[in-house]
């Protein structure tokens, strides 16, 4: 009963602020920002924890810039709508909060400035601070347009208390994908407990690809490539989770349900999960549970990483008063804030290798989230991207519910990408 | 020609309106020509929209989803009409009668069209839930196979036109309400005496006698039936597997998710031109109604 009143809350919730989302997006034209001379407006997203992590950081940087007035735009839900709605009533944010899968889109728009320069003569911060791999998806054809506050990818979450109770060794580095498909049939129990987690968002099918040394489109992003056979087998690994080794939950099994929610309710034994989900375990989760590197495919265990970092628009009127306020924030005391909480990887090496990212609660072995990195990568972007990401989520739901063959069912949804792809080139040319 | 009092007045009339006049004008009439010029453009809400001619429609032309989003939005406005005015004139004529409780019924009724659209899609996400709902729950405790309403690309269309209807129908069976109290009660009751029955009364006085109302509301619910998006929005996101992407929500998702405006605004056109037709067909009926209560 508990269960289903939350999915009914859950869905309430989401409904209530899609609504609420689409009245900001309405009234987004009509917040603009006192071009006083000393104003930068800054946009960002994020639950009010995060916000409440950020206000103090801003006063203080108010307080060591005496002639800079910092004006916080708050956009907790559909952010890219809200910016490109300010930016198309030229009302954009002088320093915008992005994240890599977005930033294209802006970049190949030549709205957000070249940040190389700015670093470049910068005496606090530099390149090597930072994971090169986010310096990397903060760039757009060899042009650095943000500078990186956290590292984004996934690992494997695993219910420590379930392994014990079944007499199982916790996965560990090395492990592989049939040693995971054995773990979780061992701790499987019908419709009580489930071995591994299942979701249709591309996020946490593609780590399957990327191990096995495939991705979902070509290098140059000219083709979706899911009907190659190499490809197609990887993605029927995810779906024999569900429907071959019945490891992983159904929709008749569970509903809508989040996947982190099973796992906190102590359901799930395992799951693909980003650093974004500790704080929310830090308070709920009452078991001991840990973190392990996703199992190797033929190419070893590869996640994405993908970033998120500030950019200063075209249109600011201030740059060197925006590259103080960025400079501040990718700086080493902002970093090991926003690392405080658990909510994210932090982009800056000093701080992801001290107490403010390893210590200050569970999982234990958070060292994994750095450990898996060298062999990440940046998911590969186009504009077009949340156009396919929606093809893909709701075209093969039907696969996903093995009410339709897989293949058959992606066969429109590839020709569709395909089409999509080839819109993308002519908008923003080849990719390098 | 025209009398100086005339005049005066023609002048007075322009004057009170001019208020709604220009908020028409500026609120609706200029984002129409901008969007008519946007249909044009390649436009993604960032930099300046670039010209591209006819492209953005010869896009849609060329795009399967159109066709499928196209026969499905047919589909849901004939299913959504249908439906829609024959329960608000079934309703109309029930609540037409010196009924106990009367203004209680019409209140009820009434009551989904002023209750929030985002209330309504919490509540019947509810009641079609496969899992906890109260739908199938009815139908298992009646030995019924029970469905997964909007998560079946087959039942998804019809379970959203049911909660459509739901919403507006108070509305719908207001203004029928409105039509029947003007039916003379004579030609009822002479009809009455000359010994028809309660089927010939309905079909001969009362249905021809409605005809502006029939008109009135089937073009308000031809109109909305293309315009839905909130329910759509609020409960499917368009899916499953697109079978519930209507005009209207994916013209936003043209628009606000993918940020192709120039392709929105050639589908905002289209729609256009097929209610612009809609209403011409529904007019030619009409024409056609009055005959027959020429005719009666």
């Amino acid at each position: 009963m508990m269960g289903c009143l939350w999915v009914d809350m859950v869905r309430a919730r989401r409904a209530w602020r899609k609504a609420a989302a689409l009245a900001l997006i309405v009234l987004a034209a009509g917040c603009g920002d006192a071009d006083d001379g000393r104003t930068i407006a800054f946009s960002t997203w994020g639950s009010l924890d995060e916000i409440e992590t950020l206000r103090p950081l801003l006063a203080q940087f108010e307080r060591e810039n005496p002639d800079v007035r910092v004006k916080l735009v708050h956009i907790p839900d559909e952010y890219p709508h809200k910016v490109r709605l300010m930016a198309a009533a030229r009302r954009m944010p002088d320093v915008l909060f992005l994240e890599n899968q977005t930033l294209p889109g802006f970049a190949a728009r030549d709205v957000l400035r070249d940040l190389g320069p700015f670093l470049a003569q910068d005496t606090t911060i530099k390149p090597s601070d930072y994971f090169p791999q986010t310096m990397t998806a903060l760039s757009w054809k060899g042009t650095l347009y943000a500078i990186p506050r956290d590292l984004s990818n996934l690992v494997i979450f695993y219910n420590r208390a379930l392994f014990d109770a079944a007499h199982e060794p916790y996965p560990r580095a090395g492990w592989t994908y049939a040693d995971m498909v054995a773990a979780a049939k061992r701790i499987t129990r019908g419709d009580e407990r489930f071995g591994i987690g299942f979701a249709p968002y591309p996020i946490y099918w593609l780590p399957y690809l990327w191990s096995d040394g495939v991705d979902l489109f070509d290098p140059g992003l000219t083709r979706c490539t899911l009907l190659d056979p190499p490809v197609l087998a990887s993605l029927r690994r995810y779906h024999d989770l569900r429907w071959k080794h019945h490891v992983a939950p159904t929709e008749a099994q569970v509903g809508n349900a989040r996947m982190s929610q099973l796992f906190a309710q102590g359901k799930l034994a395992m799951m693909v999960g980003g650093r974004w989900v500790v704080p929310g375990f830090r308070k709920k989760v009452t078991f001991a549970w840990d973190v392990a590197p996703f199992p190797r495919g033929k190419a070893g265990s590869v996640v994405d990483a993908d970033a998120s970092g500030w950019a200063i628009a075209k249109s600011c009127q201030q740059p060197e008063k925006a590259w103080r306020l960025i400079r501040f924030l990718a700086g080493k005391e902002a970093c090991a804030a926003f690392s405080a909480s658990g909510l994210i990887v932090p982009a800056r090496l000093d701080v992801a290798k001290s107490a403010a990212f390893l210590g200050g609660g569970p999982p234990a072995a958070s060292q994994v989230f750095l450990d898996v990195i060298p062999a990440s990568r940046p998911t590969l972007t186009t504009p077009s991207y949340d156009e396919i990401v929606y093809e893909l989520i709701d075209g093969l739901g039907p696969a996903w519910n093995d009410e339709a063959e897989l293949e058959e069912t992606l066969k429109p949804i590839v020709a569709r990408i395909d089409a999509l792809l080839k819109e993308d080139r002519k908008v923003v040319g080849a990719v390098p | 020609m025209s009398h100086p009092a005339r005049r005066g007045e023609a002048k007075a009339a322009w004057l009170f309106t001019a208020p709604a006049l220009l908020g028409i004008l500026t609120l609706t009439g200029i984002p129409t020509l901008g969007s008519f010029a946007l249909s044009f453009a390649d436009w993604d809400l960032l930099g300046a929209p670039r010209f591209v001619g006819l492209a953005n429609y010869a896009d849609l032309l060329g795009d399967p989803l159109f066709y499928k989003v196209m026969a499905q939005t047919f589909l849901f406005a004939g299913l959504y009409v249908a439906l829609d005015m024959t329960l608000a004139l079934a309703l109309a004529l029930a609540l037409d009668q010196k009924v106990r409780a009367l203004a209680l019924f019409r209140t009820a009724y009434f009551l989904p069209v002023v209750c929030s659209m985002v209330a309504g899609a919490i509540l019947w996400a509810w009641i079609y839930d496969p899992r906890h709902g109260a739908l199938n729950a009815v139908l298992a405790g009646l030995g019924l196979p029970t469905a997964r309403w909007l998560a079946d690309p087959h039942l998804a269309l019809p379970a959203l036109v049911v909660v459509s209807v739901w919403k507006n129908l108070g509305y719908d069976m207001l203004l029928f309400l409105a039509g029947l109290q003007a039916v003379p009660q004579a030609l009822i009751e002479s009809a009455e005496i000359d010994g028809a029955s309660a089927w010939q009364r309905f079909r001969w006085i009362v249905l021809p006698l409605l005809g502006p109302s029939l008109l009135l509301v089937g073009v308000m619910a031809t109109i909305r039936a293309f315009q839905t998006f909130d329910t759509v929005f609020l409960m499917t996101e368009g899916g499953p597997h697109r079978s519930t992407t209507l005009m209207g929500y994916w013209l936003f998702q043209n628009a606000f998710t993918y940020f192709k405006l120039g392709k929105a605004s050639a589908l905002a056109y289209v729609v256009f031109a097929v209610l612009v037709g809609l209403s011409a067909l529904q007019w030619w009926a009409r024409r056609r109604l009055t005959h027959l209560e020429d005719g009666a």
